[in-house]
């Protein structure tokens, strides 16, 4: 009793410091800021939070942790804005927001899937945040059984998902995109032996950039596709009302308790981040759903899935990041560099050290959750009017901030080249019918899979002893086995409608 | 509301990329830190404090931007590639940047740079809790079986420690599982991928001051205590013997900027370093994260670069690591190392 009542007085020192005038009135700038940031294509969050840390270097501690918070997760969400409007992810993890996003606004429901969007990474966010502050201790515990050979096997399994996230087309083309996705992922010098591997310019020895790549993926791609449409999709109508109607409330709110578990335990395990988050819930959701044919054709609760769990794993990536000085994404990993530039030192000696800070932690992000909603009330509906603007005309725009975004990631022009290189790609691609999803999983995965797999075969000891791993690989299996089986099934059914 | 403004106006610089006419040292643009390894790692954390206080020194922003790959040689070729004019400054770590010879990474060597190294850092071996390792002894014991030996990297400074202790000690090197990063490697111990391990003790100080790892020895001359834990882990040079030299090769976290860099910039920047090594933000970090100030700039500095590349590629090279014979690019082992020599091969010493 006396523990808890300690936690309760941890929980108001912690609410008093955030409540404060100036740190609202910070956070609410820096929401903004990352809003901002997360919706321009190529800009992410770990981008703003490395050009930023320095900034805040001069500010008190407190307002420096509300600042980077607000940024992180104003970022995390903006992708969805371009996600949405433009079928461009401003963000990486916002890539599965398009799938749903896109065809909304297509439908003229652009409004409702902007402020669904943000209203399921805001819940997403507070719920993820409960479950941080009420079990830390456990989670972080959890986190440490992923090693090597559970982060191969998790990113295999994200892989094994990638028939599922065909749209209109064969679960095998699925396939065949998510291997070539992982193949490019390979290029590059690994990071073990220092090999290079198909480096056939100097350029390429960093391996294939992935915001330069999905970039172009995704927006130029766009950009060809809509440059030789003769008349490309235009909203003219009113758009109405941005709140969803109670049916598509109930759509939204749907997955919100599994894409926040999702998103929350994919936050909490080292070296995993927002993007896996979101392609494992939408996946997840879709296989569960009831209303699975309407995945990737403008479903609300298809946008729910991968927006909670992004946000999600923010408060996720904390667990780790703050009780073991584990970041559990890179953006936790830029919080943490900018905490030790503040004097905050967070791991086991933090409950001792600054016992509140957690607290501070969780209710700040609440904070920022909150801001961002009220700010999508009041972007939302001047934003939607980017849809009524022909998009003949947008077009020199867009490439305009392809162009910034793939250039800005590392301030090399040799990532303008390679995003033009992947638009031309994403362009035939498209043509062909291969869903841009998988690529984008395998690409995300791919050396992820590569470089645990190999460190794993380097340790001494059996992996299949590992309890985590084995249930992993059962999980693995099941997927392979049950996407094999769709794939011949849906193979089967594509040639005999082919023969008729 | 001051703050508000300033902080407005800063961010402004930042997405605009742009200084103010007046700024005194940087008036064509804001100037940018290329840090050769990933955002929130070792050497990013040991190197953005010192920047921070440069930048606040010279009363200008400075952007740190993470160009990651081949052991920071992507991000030291693309500095060199850009003009001389001190607006791209490159960071790494001296055991990263001394392997270019032996893996053939880059052809950049210390006389094509400037150096500034604000503190140097030890390495440190450590164990699982549950490994039974405790000593120096366990250690051998235990590598000896076939285990295997997490590092963050081949050719960092904790890798390239431990191939000369164990040149010293006469004994095989180990079996090496490679983490990517030295916090990692830690990690992976807690996590039970390794049993052993070692890491720059910047990086791992916060799990051995947990009680999260064993730690078993450290790689500075002295005995290191660990306040956390009450615990003081001794210098290897006491624990195996012929490794005194060991200590000299410690890492250090440079920052540096082409050496043909214009003087009056270069002049700005040594005295903004200087500076910002005597702040007390700085300092409490180092003492945070294990560091030793040292605070090398000029000619010590070049002495340092050249030294250690001396140490670690020929360290590598005996071990049978990498391709490249540090021999063809003249670098003397640390038997024939005299500076008087090596010097002559910079043209800045002529």
């Amino acid at each position: 009793m006396g523990g808890i009542l300690k936690q309760f007085s941890l929980l108001a020192v912690a609410a008093g410091g955030v409540f404060e005038g100036w740190n609202l009135l910070i956070v609410a700038g820096a929401v903004l800021l990352g809003l901002v940031v997360g919706a321009i294509p190529g800009l992410t969050g770990t981008m703003a939070l490395a050009l930023l840390i320095n900034l805040t270097y001069t500010l008190p501690s407190d307002q420096a942790v509300a600042f980077m918070l607000g940024v992180y997760v104003g970022a995390v969400s903006g992708g969805l804005f371009s996600a949405i409007m433009l079928n461009i992810p401003g963000t990486p993890n916002a890539a599965a927001t398009a799938l749903d996003g896109y065809p909304l606004a297509k439908k003229g429901k652009g409004g409702k899937a902007l402020f669904g969007g943000v209203l399921a990474s805001c819940l997403g966010t507070i719920l993820s945040c409960v479950i941080m502050m009420i079990a830390t201790p456990f989670l972080s515990s959890i986190a440490l059984k992923f090693g090597k050979w559970e982060m191969f096997l998790l990113a295999i399994f994200g892989i094994t998902i990638c028939g599922n996230l065909s749209v209109d087309c064969s679960p095998l083309k699925g396939w065949l995109a998510g291997f070539m996705g992982f193949f490019v992922a390979l290029i590059g010098v690994e990071s073990m032996y220092n090999s290079g591997r198909f480096v056939f310019i100097s350029q390429l020895r960093s391996g294939v950039e992935l915001i330069p790549a999905l970039i172009g993926l995704f927006g130029i791609a766009e950009v060809l596709t809509v440059l030789q449409d003769r008349t490309p999709f235009e909203v003219n109508s009113d758009m109405g009302t941005i709140l969803p109607n109670k049916e598509e409330f109930r759509a939204l709110m749907k997955p919100l308790l599994r894409s926040t578990l999702i998103g929350c335990g994919i936050g909490a395990i080292p070296g995993a981040g927002e993007d896996i988050a979101a392609w494992l819930s939408y996946s997840t959701g879709k296989s569960s759903s009831k209303n699975k044919e309407e995945f990737g054709k403008g479903s609300f609760e298809g946008l729910a899935c991968s927006e909670t769990a992004n946000n999600a794993c923010i408060p996720g990536a904390m667990i780790p990041m703050l009780t073991l000085a584990i970041p559990g994404s890179t953006q936790a990993a830029m919080f943490l560099a900018a905490l030790n530039l503040h004097g905050i030192q967070p791991g086991p000696m933090l409950t001792v050290k600054s016992p509140s800070f957690m607290y501070t932690v969780g209710l700040t992000l609440m904070v920022a959750a909150i801001v961002m909603l009220g700010l999508a009330l009041v972007l939302t509906k001047p934003m939607v009017k980017i849809l009524q603007i022909n998009r003949k005309l947008l077009m020199p725009i867009i490439v305009t901030l392809t162009v910034v975004g793939a250039y800005a990631s590392r301030t090399n022009l040799f990532d303008v080249k390679l995003m033009l290189v992947f638009g031309v790609i994403g362009f035939i691609l498209r043509k062909l019918n291969f869903p841009l999803a998988p690529l984008t999983l395998g690409l995300i995965l791919g050396g992820t899979a590569d470089i645990n797999f190999r460190q794993s075969l380097t340790m001494s000891g059996s992996v299949l002893t590992r309890v985590v791993g084995d249930i992993l690989i059962v999980v693995v299996l099941y997927s392979l086995i049950s996407g094999t089986i769709k794939t011949v099934k849906s193979t089967k059914e594509e040639l005999a409608s082919a023969k008729k | 509301m001051k703050k508000l403004v300033a902080m407005a106006m800063g961010l402004a610089l930042v997405f605009t990329g742009s200084t103010a006419a007046m700024a005194a040292v940087f008036g064509n643009g804001t100037p940018t830190v290329y840090i050769g390894y990933g955002a929130g790692g070792g050497t990013d954390t040991a190197v953005r404090p010192v920047v921070a206080e440069m930048a606040n020194y010279l009363g200008e922003n400075i952007n740190c931007v993470n160009m990651e790959g081949a052991n920071s040689a992507v991000a030291c070729d693309y500095v060199l590639e850009q003009p001389h004019d001190g607006y791209s400054m490159f960071a790494t770590g001296t055991g990263g940047f001394s392997s270019y010879p032996i893996y053939n990474y880059s052809e950049s060597s210390w006389q094509d740079w400037i150096s500034f190294h604000p503190y140097s850092g030890p390495a440190v071996v450590f164990a699982n809790k549950d490994s039974g390792v405790a000593t120096t002894e366990d250690l051998f014991n235990y590598l000896a079986e076939g285990n295997s030996f997490g590092i963050g990297a081949y050719g960092n400074g904790p890798h390239t420690q431990f191939e000369a202790i164990c040149a010293a000690k006469g004994v095989a090197a180990p079996a090496y599982s490679v983490f990517g990063s030295c916090a990692d490697a830690a990690v992976g111990c807690i996590a039970g991928d390794v049993m052993v391990g070692a890491g720059s003790l910047s990086s791992v100080i916060d799990y051995l001051n947990g009680d999260m790892l064993v730690p078993i020895f450290v790689t500075c001359a002295d005995p290191f205590e660990f306040t956390g834990i009450g615990v003081t882990t001794p210098s290897v040079t006491t624990e195996v013997e012929g490794t005194e030299n060991i200590p000299n090769l410690n890492e250090t976290w440079p920052i540096m900027i082409p050496r043909d860099t214009p003087q009056e910039i270069v002049d700005a920047l040594v005295e903004a370093f200087n500076a910002a090594i005597e702040t007390d933000a700085v300092k409490d970090f180092a003492a945070e994260k294990g560091f030793n100030i040292i605070g090398l700039t000029g000619e010590e500095a070049d002495k340092f670069m050249s030294y250690s590349i001396s140490g670690y590629s020929w360290t590598l090279f005996n071990a049978g690591l990498g391709e490249g014979n540090p021999a063809d690019y003249g670098i003397p082992t640390l038997e024939e190392y005299d500076w008087e020599t090596v010097k002559t091969t910079c043209e800045a010493y002529q």
